[in-house]
């Protein structure tokens, strides 16, 4: 790469072939859109059908190429039939971003026990069964990119009562540096993107009015909160040849709100 | 088509084909070429059917190593118009270059059934008619090589369109308690959804008849993906294209891709968790005027979708009279396509608004019982595109 520094050199996606876990809606649709756009065929899945097919249709309307697939990732069996679903397609995954999560609010004293597991089993399990899965093909062709979805809850205590939530954000920034350190000799790279409070359906009831949206960007020193197409940036620089060395990291896409103590 | 040509016109065949599979089928039909140079070398006439474009490049440059001179080379390939007009640049003055596309199934060409969209010199052409005659019943003069091809992908594209629009409004009507049987029946009385309606939905899909053997959703989108190229290229909006493709995709990820692709509403009911067992006789209060809704609808999408096939066809320079007439005779026929053949202006004689409310009725539907309403949603773009002075 010594003296190829053009953009269109390092940013060589068209062509490739990416699976987009919780495509259907948010920081995932928005990272979708975005990848079709840079030329890959993105294959969308969520557990949403009918969100999965309007963002395809939506990007093959734009142009792209996308093909909608209705999956539970907290399954092992509906992610095995995801990527089953990939090979007949006639495609290998350059690249996945785990992008499909859930979040319930609440003290730690109140959570139930059902809402706890849930959000193990989408955003911890799910994003590992999707990092395999892919990771096992990408092993066999000559590498490839893998996207976690993390969070600022992944460093710093949530803004909102969401202890679990952390806990698991946590967790998939941990797989994020271990899965790199193991998948490297594969030539996998897997990183991170930690997005603090963007506007998706999992913060809607905390910017529900301008006040409450007010307090949050009072918060952050850029002054406002994240749209999901602020954290796309950070999706593709991974995605792209300028991210060729890097592995393991985790890349706060926060207004710089984790710089201030509180 | 070689097995009828060889049956039906007494010519001198040879066949050559880069599979030892479909060499071994064609035994028997003429006689076969040990290599694509052999079967080129002294032939009158080389005709082509090949996947893609890649393949007709391909086999254009053997074509141009090989041909003799006065040569007629006829490519029936579903393919860009852009890489038939490339062929005939790159055979010209040694090789005439004609273009056709063939509509229509297996059996028809078999059975010499076939409709042809032909383009190319109308003398070249005249002198091949006997052959053509052979293999096809309807042949139809488009003009120039590349329009063939054109007319062909925008075909197509309304066919898909149509087979989409008919799915999305009958799951929306099934998620009412309105029977797929009922609607069609209503979409019949009222001349809606075209030749589609009822060669396509009605024949196989209220059969259960979209198994293997037919055009395949994976055809289907090879076509439907060159159409929307097409439109890019000629900066006409995909309009339906979008959907549509993602509907085909997303049901040859459900393991429907060799199915005859009007199975899309299969991918439809998955998505929208809609039963297709729904019993006919098994109507909600209420139905009546879904289905009235369901039909407003479905009369603004055969205008749209003839009106978006017309456009594209104009964008590719066939005027849009000339285009409607050709298709009008072609699976993509519908009273919309009939009608502007006649008066291209009568898709022109409903006001956007009204057109708007009635696509708004049948939204309000898909919403309330949370069912996608993908085309639903796309015709409202594409009207707002025509409202800011969209042309055809």
């Amino acid at each position: 790469m010594k003296g190829t520094t053009g953009l269109a050199v390092r940013m060589p996606l068209a062509g490739q072939c990416a699976v987009v876990t919780g495509g259907g809606g948010g920081i995932g649709s928005a990272a979708a859109r975005a990848l079709a756009a840079a030329g890959l065929f993105v294959h969308v899945a969520d557990y949403r059908h009918e969100q999965a097919a309007a963002v395809a249709a939506q990007i093959e309307a734009a142009g792209g190429a996308a093909m909608p697939h209705p999956v539970d990732v907290s399954s092992a069996d509906a992610v095995a039939e995801l990527f089953r679903q990939v090979d007949s397609a006639g495609h290998s995954p350059d690249l996945l971003v785990n992008s499909a999560g859930v979040i319930t609010y609440g003290a730690i004293g109140d959570l139930p026990l059902a809402d706890l597991t849930q959000m193990v089993d989408v955003n911890l399990t799910g994003t590992f069964l999707c990092l395999r899965e892919a990771a096992t093909r990408m092993g066999r062709t000559s590498g490839g990119r893998i996207i976690n979805i993390a969070s600022t809850a992944s460093f710093v205590a949530p803004r909102l009562l969401a202890a679990a939530y952390s806990m698991t954000k946590g967790g998939v920034r941990q797989l994020t540096v271990a899965a790199a350190a193991e998948l490297a000799a594969s030539g996998i790279l897997v990183n991170a993107v930690a997005p603090g409070t963007t506007r998706t359906e999992f913060v809607q009831g905390s910017l529900a009015s301008e006040e409450k949206e007010a307090e949050a960007a009072a918060k952050i020193p850029l002054g406002r909160v994240a749209e999901p197409e602020d954290v796309v940036g950070a999706i593709l620089f991974f995605a792209s040849r300028f991210a060729d060395y890097i592995t393991g990291q985790t890349l706060l896409v926060d207004g710089g709100r984790t710089t201030r103590s509180a | 088509m070689a097995a009828r040509l060889h049956q039906a016109a007494a010519i001198d065949l040879a066949v050559f084909d880069v599979s030892a599979a479909a060499m071994a089928r064609a035994a028997g039909i003429g006689r076969p070429a040990a290599t694509i140079g052999a079967a080129l070398r002294d032939a009158d006439v080389i005709m082509t059917m090949l996947p893609a474009d890649a393949e007709v490049a391909e086999v254009v440059a053997q074509v141009r190593e090989h041909a003799r001179d006065g040569a007629i080379f006829v490519d029936f390939s579903t393919v860009h118009p852009d890489t038939i007009t490339a062929a005939a640049a790159s055979l010209a003055p040694r090789v005439a270059v004609l273009s056709a596309t063939c509509m229509k199934s297996v059996a028809a060409a078999v059975s010499g059934e076939l409709t042809l969209y032909l383009g190319g010199d109308r003398d070249v052409l005249s002198g091949l008619d006997p052959m053509l005659a052979a293999m096809a019943a309807t042949r139809i003069d488009v003009g120039d090589p590349a329009s063939a091809k054109s007319l062909k992908l925008v075909n197509n594209l309304m066919v898909a369109s149509t087979n989409l629009a008919i799915a999305e409004l009958a799951v929306i009507g099934a998620s009412h308690q309105l029977g797929y049987a009922r609607l069609v029946a209503a979409f019949e009385r009222a001349g809606l959804g075209g030749w589609a309606l009822i060669n396509q939905v009605k024949k196989h899909t209220l059969a259960g008849d979209l198994g293997p053997g037919l055009f395949s959703t994976r055809y289907m989108a090879k076509d439907v993906t060159l159409a929307a190229r097409l439109a890019d290229d000629r900066h006409v909006p995909r309009f339906l294209g979008g959907p549509v493709l993602a509907a085909l995709r997303g049901a040859e990820a459900l393991g429907y891709g060799d199915y005859y692709h009007p199975v899309v509403i299969r991918w439809l009911e998955a998505t929208a968790c809609v039963s297709s067992s729904l019993d006919p006789a098994d109507q909600a209060t209420g139905a009546s005027e879904v289905a009235g809704d369901l039909c407003a609808a479905m009369a603004v999408l055969d205008r749209l979708i003839a009106w978006h096939g017309l456009d594209l066809a104009a964008a590719a320079g066939i005027p849009a009279q000339q285009a409607a007439a050709a298709l009008s005779q072609a699976s993509a026929r519908s009273a919309a396509v009939a009608g502007a053949a006649a008066d291209p202006g009568s898709l022109h004689a409903v006001g956007h608004d009204q057109l708007g409310a009635a696509l708004d009725r049948v939204r309000a539907l898909a919403i309330s019982t949370h069912v996608p309403a993908l085309v639903i949603e796309s015709a409202h773009d594409y009207l707002a595109y025509l409202t800011a002075g969209g042309r055809i």
